[in-house]
């Protein structure tokens, strides 16, 4: 249990500048996953956290401890590799214990160390196989249980569960949470999935760019994005782009669409409205639903629980809605055919038409 | 990745131990190269004399003097007056060119005329410069021991050492090194093209073209790779020469189509054989390495547009391994404008620049001379290896991502019958040398007597005195083998360094530990040799003559094969695993050798074994190293061929041919026991058996 703080970390790779100013502070015990797209610096950021990188400036603090300057070895950290880096010449016991090893702790120790650590992450039986003959699902647990075997104060991930296909991935995310949160282990993820962001984790940390753009709970970060990159990375969002007119509303055309302007956005002549697919409600178009705007039915993708629509406006932009099959069925629509929609107002998300996340999405 | 001791260390050290055994002696043929004798000064040398002169004991030097003074004949007391005249400010009064009886009537008449002041002078000075202009040499070995090596040499020679280009400029102005130099260049473009040619038609063959026996043309193309120097000059000897199987007891004394005095192989036609097989598995490898690696779908996709088999061929396969072309054609240019001894032993009437250099040394011991010769035969190799490098930094043409897979067009008949017929012929010829060098290692004298014996094997002529048959094989294993584990380790030590830990300067030790690849093995022989007869001034520190210095040679000209070999290996391995271990705790010589030494341990073994090999097999760098207490195999054998005593050569170069494939077979062997693959198989096999109910999840 360990808290770690990150105090203006930088690094530049010539003219690149991979992690830029960012500071963050994870309590003790917490689970902090970084998230966002290739090139966003997350990796950077966590191989800074863990020494195999050295920042061109900033600090790095576990526990009140100054560390940035610490070999890897020298700072108390596990850490899983996207690719496992098992030790392919040692079992999975040798792999285990490999740390303990190095400390020359006595072998009973040791033995009764890796014991403890197969049952936690259900190896149990598998300890004297070599890791050419695992699963990938096997072999990842090993190599947490590797990084866990030292009591380390921080475990860093880098997008360990990548190299797992869909179902594995979600099962073991899962298992893997549990496993932290039960030795109580301060935790840094890193992917670029972000429903495995918001699914495990207790703060998100979202990524462009090398900047933290926002950090919250997952709750906050999707209901409440900072800007509409945000909005766009952490689940859907349909962009468009709304004028205000002069009683402080902002109206986007061909669209039902009308919203009060709070005050925080007074001044702006236009706003960029941000609205996810699943607040998008799709009617038939005979139905004269109040509030609702003509459209047509575009394209649909049946995604099993749900369909994703796309709705076509008067306008001719593109509007993406999420509704579920059960709905979908009762709507008997095809594609071609004429469609009524409204939107949910209450769940509009409202930001700056020259927002910066505009630049970054 | 963090630099933490004993990183530095290691680095710190390992540059150290190659800028000592491999820049010094580079630099030490450098400097050597600019050296030239240029006449000391009158002064200069009057002062070293005085000096000797002093060096002696009194009575000794009055006896001298004596003796001297009297045996001087009357041109030489002539010309020791016209020097004394000099040497105390007086003209001298005759003409010099003229007829000797004139001048020494002349110089008689000089000194009568002298007055009382200068005769006095003259007196003091004559027998010092009678001494000067008749006596030095003799002088010189009388106070040797009490002059420095170098006085030494002063005194005798009446020359001392400077700085000139003079041995450069020898180059360019005598006919025997322009002519020399073009021979090399000319045989050398020859056996590269025709190698090339040979190397891309076998790989294709075996690659694409469907060749019956694919691994046993592989196995033979590349036994030369491991073969003692010269063999294939020698046995060319035995078949094509003047007493050949071939020429004299096939075509001419059976067949009658030739005269084989006349029509033999000697001369250009052996050395560009000798050389085309001895360097076709250097090209073979690299157009090997570069067929396979062609994505066979893109003449797949060209065949499907209706390209013919030889568009496909000519547009699509040669375009696109053509920088592979380049290549090899460069690595064998480079080994063959190199190389002395296959021209020495069957192309004596044709000088090469290599051959030259070789005589230099070991005929003229003009090591300067030598030197300068070297750096100018660096030219083309150079150049050489910076295209090498230039083209290989150039991307490969990438194709698809796909990686290539077999062809599996049909390869029209007439192609794959010439290609049979090239791979057959190659590997008739290659086998016959072969196979002649044992035959010949048991008969008496070949083309002459054909009584079997064991003579060569077993009785040492005590009158050839460097060759001494199978002890020198005895020698040459001890001394390889002493090597080769060290620079194994050495080897991937610096693979490891250059490619993992990046210090400061790593790839400058990288570059160095690959220089003796490219240059000329006779350069690192010279600088050995100058070098460490004298290392930083300290005679008592002197290794030549003896086995370390052979050791230390054949450990640091060989190094290359290792790091090249444990470069590959570790870039194809995960960076990650290393990291991994470090953040585990441990430091970087304990992730090296617990991580990631045996991951490599592979390419360990095959480093050893390289180093083995070629320490037992090489020639240029070793062959002015050798002492009468340590002689290699290889130079006795290259000996023995160049002063036609072959049935010694034959039979040393089968004991080393059988223990160099042993050696291999070995290293086969220590392959085929990998504890990881064993255990594994037997884990395999109880996961074949039912096993209990446990509590795993379904993944």
């Amino acid at each position: 249990m360990a808290r770690l703080t990150l105090k203006r970390l930088r690094k530049t790779y010539g003219r690149v500048v991979a992690v830029d100013d960012v500071s963050l502070d994870v309590a003790p015990g917490e689970f902090v996953t970084l998230v966002g797209g290739s090139g966003c610096g997350k990796t950077t950021l966590l191989r800074v956290i863990a020494g195999f990188t050295a920042p061109d400036s900033g600090e790095l603090h576990i526990n009140e401890r100054r560390v940035d300057r610490l070999a890897p070895r020298d700072r108390n950290i596990g850490f899983v590799f996207q690719s496992y880096a098992l030790f392919p010449t040692m079992t999975v016991a040798g792999n285990i214990g490999f740390a303990l090893r190095l400390k020359r702790r006595p072998r009973a120790e040791i033995a009764s160390r890796v014991r403890e650590l197969c049952d936690l992450t259900h190896l149990h039986g598998l300890e004297d196989r070599f890791p050419h003959e695992l699963s990938g699902g096997q072999q990842q647990r090993v190599a947490l249980a590797r990084a866990l075997a030292p009591r380390p104060a921080i475990l860093l991930l880098d997008e360990p569960l990548s190299a797992l296909d869909a179902k594995i991935r979600i099962a073991l995310r899962a298992e893997l949470r549990a496993i932290v949160e039960r030795l109580g282990t301060t935790t840094v993820f890193v992917t670029h999935d972000q429903e495995e962001a918001l699914s495990i984790s207790d703060r998100v940390a979202v990524m462009e760019r090398g900047r933290v753009i926002q950090v919250g709970t997952p709750v906050d970060v999707y209901f409440h994005p900072a800007d509409s990159f945000v909005a766009q990375f952490i689940g859907t969002s349909n962009r468009l782009i709304g004028t205000v007119g002069p009683e402080g509303r902002v109206v986007v055309h061909g669209t039902p669409i009308e919203v009060a302007v709070p005050p925080t956005l007074a001044g702006h002549p236009r706003l960029l409205v941000c609205v996810r697919p699943e607040h998008v409600e799709v009617f038939r178009a005979a139905e004269g639903r109040r509030g609702a705007a003509e459209g047509r039915l575009a394209a649909r993708s049946f995604l099993g629980q749900m369909v994703r629509a796309t709705i076509a406006t008067t306008e001719g932009r593109s509007i993406l809605a999420d509704i579920s099959s059960e709905a979908w069925l009762k709507l008997d629509a095809r594609v071609g055919d004429e469609v009524a929609w409204r939107v949910d107002e209450t769940r509009v998300l409202l930001f700056p038409a020259e927002d910066p996340g505009l630049a970054n999405a | 990745m963090r630099m933490r001791l004993p990183g530095p260390a290691i680095a710190l050290g390992t540059a150290g131990l190659l800028g000592l055994f491999i820049v010094v002696p580079l630099g030490t043929v450098l400097i050597e190269s600019f050296a030239i004798s240029i006449p000391v000064p009158r002064q200069e040398m009057r002062a070293l004399l005085l000096r000797s002169l002093g060096a002696l004991e009194a009575d000794r030097r009055h006896d001298l003097m004596q003796r001297w003074l009297t045996q001087v004949t009357d041109r030489q007391r002539m010309e020791a007056t016209a020097a004394t005249l000099e040497g105390i400010g007086l003209p001298v009064p005759w003409d010099r060119k003229a007829a000797f009886d004139e001048q020494i009537a002349a110089a008689q008449a000089a000194v009568a005329r002298l007055g009382p002041s200068q005769r006095s002078a003259f007196e003091a000075e004559y027998p010092i410069q009678v001494v000067a202009v008749h006596r030095r040499v003799p002088l010189a070995f009388q106070v040797r021991d009490r002059l420095t090596p170098a006085e030494f040499d002063t005194l005798r020679s009446g020359q001392r050492r400077g700085v000139g280009l003079d041995h450069y400029r020898s180059f360019l102005t005598e006919e025997r090194f322009l002519r020399a130099g073009r021979n090399s260049l000319v045989l050398s473009l020859t056996s590269s093209a025709l190698a090339v040619v040979l190397a891309y038609a076998l790989a294709f063959g075996v690659n694409r073209g469907g060749l019956r026996f694919p691994t046993l043309t592989r196995a033979a193309v590349l036994v030369p790779l491991v073969s003692p120097p010269v063999i294939l000059a020698f046995a060319a000897i035995l078949l094509f020469g003047r007493q050949g199987l071939v020429t004299r007891g096939l075509l001419d004394s059976a067949l009658g189509l030739i005269h084989a005095e006349k029509t033999n192989l000697y001369g250009a036609s052996g050395v560009v054989l000798a050389q085309v097989l001895s360097y076709l598995p250097h090209a073979f490898i690299v157009l090997e390495n570069v067929l396979s690696q062609q994505d066979a779908r893109v003449e797949e996709a060209a065949a499907s547009q209706g390209a013919t088999s030889w568009q496909v061929f000519s547009r699509v396969t040669v375009a696109l391994t053509f920088p592979g072309i380049v290549r090899a054609f460069l690595l064998v240019f480079i080994q063959c404008m190199t190389d002395f001894g296959n021209p020495l032993v069957i192309g004596r009437d044709i000088p090469v620049l290599a051959g030259i250099i070789y005589d230099e040394i070991l005929g003229f011991q003009n090591k300067p001379l030598a030197s300068a010769l070297c750096m100018w035969l660096l030219l083309p190799t150079l150049t050489a290896y910076l295209l090498f490098e230039v083209l290989g930094r150039r991307r490969r043409f990438a194709t698809s991502a796909g990686t290539g897979g077999r062809l599996e067009l049909p390869v029209p008949r007439a192609a794959r019958i010439t290609l049979e017929g090239i791979a057959a012929l190659v590997l008739l010829l290659i086998g016959s040398l072969y196979l002649v060098v044992v035959a010949g290692s048991f008969v008496r004298v070949w083309g002459i007597d054909f009584t079997l014996t064991l003579d060569h094997y077993l009785r040492v002529d005590p009158g050839l005195a460097q060759l001494h048959g199978l002890p020198t094989v005895w020698t040459s294993v001890k001394i390889a083998g002493f090597a080769a584990p060290f620079g194994g380790l050495l080897s991937l030590v610096i693979a490891y360094l250059v490619e993992r830990v990046r210090p400061p300067g790593g790839n400058a030790i990288g570059f160095v530990a690959l220089l003796p690849a490219v240059l000329p093995g006779v350069i690192l022989g010279i600088g050995y040799l100058i070098f460490f007869n004298n290392p930083f001034g300290l005679s008592s520190l002197a290794l030549t003559g003896t086995g370390a210095i052979l050791v230390i040679n054949i450990l640091f000209a060989n190094l290359y094969v290792g790091v090249l070999a444990g470069r590959a290996a570790l870039q194809r391995l995960d960076p990650a695993v290393e990291e991994a271990a470090e953040a585990l705790g441990a430091s970087v010589a304990q992730t090296f050798r617990l991580v990631t030494l045996p991951m490599i341990r592979r390419v360990l073994t095959l480093s050893t074994l390289y180093v083995f090999v070629h320490g037992i097999t090489t020639l240029s760098a070793v062959i002015f190293l050798v002492s009468p207490e340590h002689k290699l195999a290889s130079v006795g054998i290259f000996i023995a061929a160049e002063t036609a005593h072959y049935g010694i050569a034959c039979a040393t170069s089968t004991a080393v041919l059988v223990i160099v494939l042993g050696a291999m077979a070995l290293a086969w062997m220590i392959e085929r026991w990998d504890p990881v693959r064993r255990r594994s198989m037997a884990a395999a096999a109880a996961l074949a058996e039912p096993r209990p109910r446990t509590e795993q999840p379904a993944w």
